[in-house]
């Protein structure tokens, strides 16, 4: 802070120092300007030249501003719009420099006559021109030049034109104006402008500073408590933090329900696969405690032993799958390849299955090539698991039909069965991972093939939606085809 | 058979090893890793059989120091990394087969036929392939038996030129699946039996002599007469 006001002073001096140097250096300029447009090709009668000159500035000019005295040799003034006596003498009014001790001198002066004095290096810097050009500040000799008004008196230059002298003078008013008004800037103006600044700068930080504290601290408290259903307020405006804050809240949301999900699934895990484990315990259990057992009595136990086991390590290949499609590290291994040929491959698979049980399953692509970029195999199990839900929740003599067609740059695989569909309320769900409908409870699967197919959408970025197919169930995933291609 | 197990799991390295010892074989176990890969660089084996998880050096990396030592013996992961991302890497790795755990002896056997098969018979370009009096000709994809034109469908066509190129080998249900219909996993359909039974009537019809034998819980085999 302390370092903050020093560096505001220093920069507030050297512009108010830069400001009045620059307002001497313009009326110097100013002064010089009117002197040499006075004194330059004066012609053969230059005396004559001059007075008509001046006499022609004087009426345009006015006396509080700019004064012109012309006096000749012997010291009469000829030619002035300064309405009192002024003696122009060698001796104590031109200067032929502003050295240390003219500017002594002329301090001396002042101290006599209480009258301001401008002595500034920088007014005689460039006018070291000749014995008869000078400069002088007026308020010193106001003794003899008697200022009007309120005047503080005149800065000028006094030369020789010939056997005459003129001086050219402009009043300290109009550059004290100058003056006043910087430093009412650099004094005043700046310092609150920059005071302003600074509150407001606090203020901002520290509703900055109020805003990160409430993210940082409900973080804190997720992070102490693992309660990851909270969620960070959005208290300010429309703004970076809570822009900030939606990005942090949206990110719980999404670590919420993984959790949530691994809960579910563990859950679900502890419930489907407990289930069977228990059964098999129980199953060589009784085996092994009856006496009475016969060899083919303990073979039939062993071969139960097996078929249980075999559908727990299917369940568990399958949570496996659905976690590593998840994941969504096979998009590397995406390429176009032709979807007819997949759908061909399930009509052949499951063709004869169908019939065997009394279905009719029709399979039908709108073309012969259609072109999906995506993962084949993924895509293969897909379709498998749609129609093998059908087979296993459908019922009797079902009527599947399994189409795939391309429309506006989308590709659209539908399947419609006339089963016993999906209950309303069971609808939303039948994609979770372990969710059977109360209707399904008693069919054969482990819950797991529509959220296969569910992740396999996900990982192509395809939209799937299920709805009742009156009756039966319909479900059909739009790809976006072609917009996928890198 | 010389055969080199590098498995880490007590349990299923017995399993495997008493399984060959019954049927004849030589099998020699390592738990670890460097071990293995030692043994393994002798190239004094016929097939390798590698778990992918190991302590000290894992199978991946075993696979590709063999291949990278340019010993090409036969080699299988045996492993319980089923995703399909694990099988690619598997055989990226230099791998010849990748069989999931559990898997069933009768499984593991065939495969080590078939890689061991392949290893032994390097695949040339060949037009034809004579098996008895069946023969089946690659380029016009036509089989004949006893001068009889047989007409398969392509899958049928695919499905008896694999039984034939590895024929009185044993073609699991997963082989076939594999390698006939490209899929990685089990629809658990009878889509296998019922091709095999149409194959069936269409080669063994005219009471002539069964080419296609079911082997009990192992798969099927072409029979050479």
């Amino acid at each position: 802070m302390l370092g903050y006001f020093l560096i505001a002073i220093i920069f507030l001096w050297m512009m108010f120092s830069y400001i009045s140097t620059t307002v001497w250096r313009n009326t110097e300029t100013h002064i010089d300007w009117k002197y040499e447009a006075l004194t330059s090709d004066l012609g053969p009668s230059p005396e004559s030249e001059i007075r008509r000159r001046i006499s022609s500035y004087i009426k345009t000019s006015d006396p509080f501003a700019e004064i012109y005295i012309l006096q000749d040799r012997n010291g009469k003034t000829v030619e002035t719009n300064y309405p009192y006596q002024a003696i122009l003498d060698d001796d104590w009014i031109v200067l032929d420099d502003f050295d240390e001790d003219s500017c002594e001198r002329l301090m001396a002066l002042q101290n006599e006559v209480r009258l301001p004095l401008q002595c500034q290096d920088s007014i005689h810097e460039e006018h070291d021109e000749g014995p008869n050009l000078g400069w002088f500040s007026i308020s010193s000799i106001s003794e003899i030049l008697p200022l009007p008004n309120e005047t503080e008196g005149y800065v000028g230059r006094v030369g020789k034109i010939g056997d005459y002298k003129l001086l050219v003078g402009r009043s300290l008013d109009l550059v004290d104006e100058t003056r006043d008004a910087a430093s009412f800037l650099t004094l005043i103006i700046i310092p609150i402008s920059l005071l302003m600044a600074l509150l407001v700068g606090l203020f901002v930080s520290r509703n900055v500073r109020a805003r990160l504290k409430v993210i940082n601290d409900r973080c804190n408290e997720i992070e102490t408590s693992g309660n990851l259903s909270l969620r960070v307020p959005d208290t300010g405006p429309d703004d970076e933090y809570s822009i900030l804050t939606s990005h942090v809240n949206g990110m719980l949301g999404r670590l919420d329900k993984a959790v949530q999900n691994i809960q579910a699934v563990s859950d679900d895990l502890a419930h489907d696969l407990r289930t069977p484990l228990a059964r098999l315990k129980y199953n060589f259990e009784t085996a092994l405690s009856k006496k009475s057992s016969t060899k083919v009595d303990l073979q039939t136990a062993l071969q139960k032993g097996l078929d249980e086991t075999d559908s727990l390590l299917e369940t568990f290949s399958a949570i496996l799958r659905v976690s590593q499609i998840q994941t969504g590290k096979r998009k590397t291994k995406f390429q176009d390849f032709n979807l007819s040929d997949t759908i061909d491959l399930i009509s052949e698979i499951y063709e004869p299955q169908a019939q065997e049980n009394g279905h009719d399953l029709q399979c039908h692509t709108s073309a012969d090539d259609m072109a999906l970029f995506g993962d084949q195999e993924m895509i293969t199990q897909m379709l498998s698991n749609l129609v093998e839900n059908s087979f296993e929740h459908g019922g009797q003599n079902l009527k599947i039909k399994l189409s795939a067609k391309q429309l506006d740059g989308q590709i659209i695989i539908a399947l419609a069965d006339n089963g016993n569909g999906v209950s309303q309320e069971d609808l939303p769900n039948i994609f979770d991972k372990f969710y059977r409908g109360d209707k399904s409870r008693q069919n054969p699967g482990n819950g797991l093939g529509l959220s296969i197919v569910k992740a396999v959408a996900d990982l192509h970025d395809a939209k799937i939606t299920a709805r009742e197919n009156d009756p039966g169930l319909f479900v059909e995933i739009i790809f976006q085809s072609t917009s996928q291609r890198p | 058979m010389k055969v080199l197990l590098i498995e880490d799991d007590q349990e299923a390295a017995n399993f495997v090893v008493s399984s060959l010892s019954q049927l004849g074989h030589q099998a020699e176990h390592h738990v670890d890793g460097q071990a293995g890969l030692v043994a393994a660089l002798s190239g004094d084996y016929d097939v390798l059989l590698v778990d992918r998880r190991l302590p000290s050096l894992d199978g991946l990396s075993i696979a590709r120091r063999l291949r990278a030592a340019d010993i090409k013996t036969p080699l299988i992961f045996l492993t319980t990394m089923d995703g399909i991302d694990d099988r690619v890497d598997g055989l990226d790795a230099g791998a010849d087969d990748y069989l999931v755990k559990p898997f069933s002896f009768s499984e593991l056997r065939a495969r080590m036929d078939a890689v061991m098969r392949r290893f032994e018979k390097h695949p040339v370009p060949t037009e034809s392939i004579q098996i008895g009096d069946l023969k089946i000709d690659l380029v016009k994809r036509i089989a004949r038996r006893g001068g009889e034109d047989i007409h398969l469908q392509p899958r049928e066509f695919k499905l008896l030129e694999y039984l034939a190129r590895n024929a009185g080998q044993v073609a699991t249900r997963t082989m076939l699946l594999e390698q006939v219909w490209g899929i990685n996993f089990d629809p658990k359909t009878n889509i296998i039996e019922s091709h095999i039974s149409r194959l069936r009537s269409k080669i063994d019809g005219n009471d002539q002599e069964p080419m296609i034998k079911t082997v009990r819980g192992a798969g099927y085999m072409l029979h050479a007469f």
